[in-house]
């Protein structure tokens, strides 16, 4: 990737608009969902895994070498032709690091052009359509556009949910709350104990 | 000069005693002829007593021409001798005296040295004194503070373990038991309520 921010920028969300343009070209909407969903399962994959991140990294791989290994780890996971032809060429131009970039402009570009926000909702049970339809308001209301929900069940979780929409994240789990309610709890004593000190 | 003077006395006699024997021998036998009785017995006989009156006379006249002033010198140079004597012993006296005084002299300064030194050794030794107590006293009081600031401040890192262990496990039950007492509806009613609740997308 370029060293200048603007350009950088600028090839970014080159790469987020032709990913759109093509799941939108070949399948719509829902291709677009499948598409970003599958983008960002391998965006996290490539992030939390140091063997798979090896295949692409060191001196003794050609661009092609990588672009080709790319294309054939997407193959055999079945991640959409789209999908898999971005990442084949950021893997040929040793860019896979801005993927992460590429999946914010794309989701902004997915709000700007079809007014639509993906939002991604985790929580401990799965939602019913009563709760859909009010996330989906608030999400309405607060961001003026369409929502499309994208649900994660964590049963790890102990409560709550956190949702996150255009770059925009609201933690309302009650881990994080427990969290708080625990740190607030040892500041206070801490201010206690040092009044009585 | 005491002996030499002796000898001349001594040598004037001889010389008188010489004179009376060998210029008058006719009446020093006839003294020893004569036989008189009677009153004659206790008066003078005038021929011995001219030549012993002139005898007498010359060897007066010899010993104070003589004799006397080597007596006289004698007499004189004994009693200078004893002058210079008293007179040195007088001055020996008084040089004792002085230096007897510059002794006590001395000696009293000697004395006042010393009660100075003791008396400055002894204010030294009560300043150091004062001094090491006075340090011992900050050092003591120092440790005494720091202890109690150890003491205080392991107190606090007590309370405040205790009290954040107190907010781990009130925190860890409270999770447990939402964990394990609430059902799916009522996860469901807490996310509805969550979301109504939660802040908006713009204000993050």
């Amino acid at each position: 990737m370029p060293t200048n921010r603007h350009i950088a920028k600028a090839e970014v969300d080159v790469y987020a608009g032709t990913l759109l343009d093509a799941l939108n070209n070949n399948g719509g909407m829902d291709a677009v969902l499948e598409g970003r969903e599958q983008y960002h399962d391998v965006m996290m994959f490539y992030i939390s895994h140091d063997a798979f991140k090896a295949l692409f990294q060191g001196a003794d791989k050609t661009p092609d070498m990588r672009k080709k290994r790319m294309e054939e780890v997407m193959g055999n996971a079945h991640v959409r032709p789209e999908v898999s032809t971005i990442l084949g060429v950021l893997a040929e131009k040793d860019s896979l690091a801005a993927m992460p970039r590429i999946y914010r402009a794309f989701n902004s570009l997915l709000a700007s052009k079809f007014n639509t926000y993906i939002v991604d909702v985790t929580t401990r049970v799965p939602l019913d359509d009563h709760l859909r339809e009010i996330i989906k308001n608030k999400v309405s209301a607060d961001l003026g556009g369409n929502a499309i929900l994208y649900e994660t069940v964590d049963p790890h979780m102990l409560g709550g949910i956190i949702m996150s929409a255009n770059d925009k994240r609201i933690d309302a789990s009650l881990d994080t709350m427990l969290n708080q309610a625990r740190s607030a709890l040892k500041k206070t004593n801490d201010m206690e104990v040092n009044a009585r000190g | 000069m005491e002996h030499k003077n002796n000898k001349a006395l001594f040598g004037t006699g001889m010389i008188s005693a010489a004179i009376s024997t060998l210029g008058f021998p006719a009446f020093a036998f006839a003294a020893g002829e004569s036989s008189s009785t009677g009153i004659a017995t206790i008066l003078p006989n005038v021929e011995e007593t001219v030549p012993m009156l002139i005898a007498f006379i010359l060897l007066w006249i010899i010993l104070a021409k003589y004799g006397w002033p080597a007596f006289s010198n004698v007499i004189k140079k004994r009693n200078e001798t004893i002058t210079n004597s008293l007179k040195q012993a007088e001055e020996s006296r008084q040089e004792s005296e002085r230096v007897l005084a510059e002794y006590k002299k001395e000696l009293a300064d000697a004395r006042s040295e010393a009660a100075e030194i003791v008396a400055e050794a002894k204010k030294t030794g009560e300043a150091t004194r004062a001094q090491i107590t006075a340090q011992a006293q900050k050092e003591s009081e120092e440790m005494i503070k720091k202890a109690k600031a150890a003491i205080e401040q392991e107190k606090r890192n007590a309370i405040e373990e205790l009290q954040g262990s107190v907010a781990d496990i009130s925190c860890d039950v409270a999770s447990k038991l939402i964990d394990q007492d609430l059902s799916d509806d009522e996860h469901r009613k807490i996310i509805e309520r969550y979301v109504k609740e939660a802040g908006s997308f713009h204000a993050n």
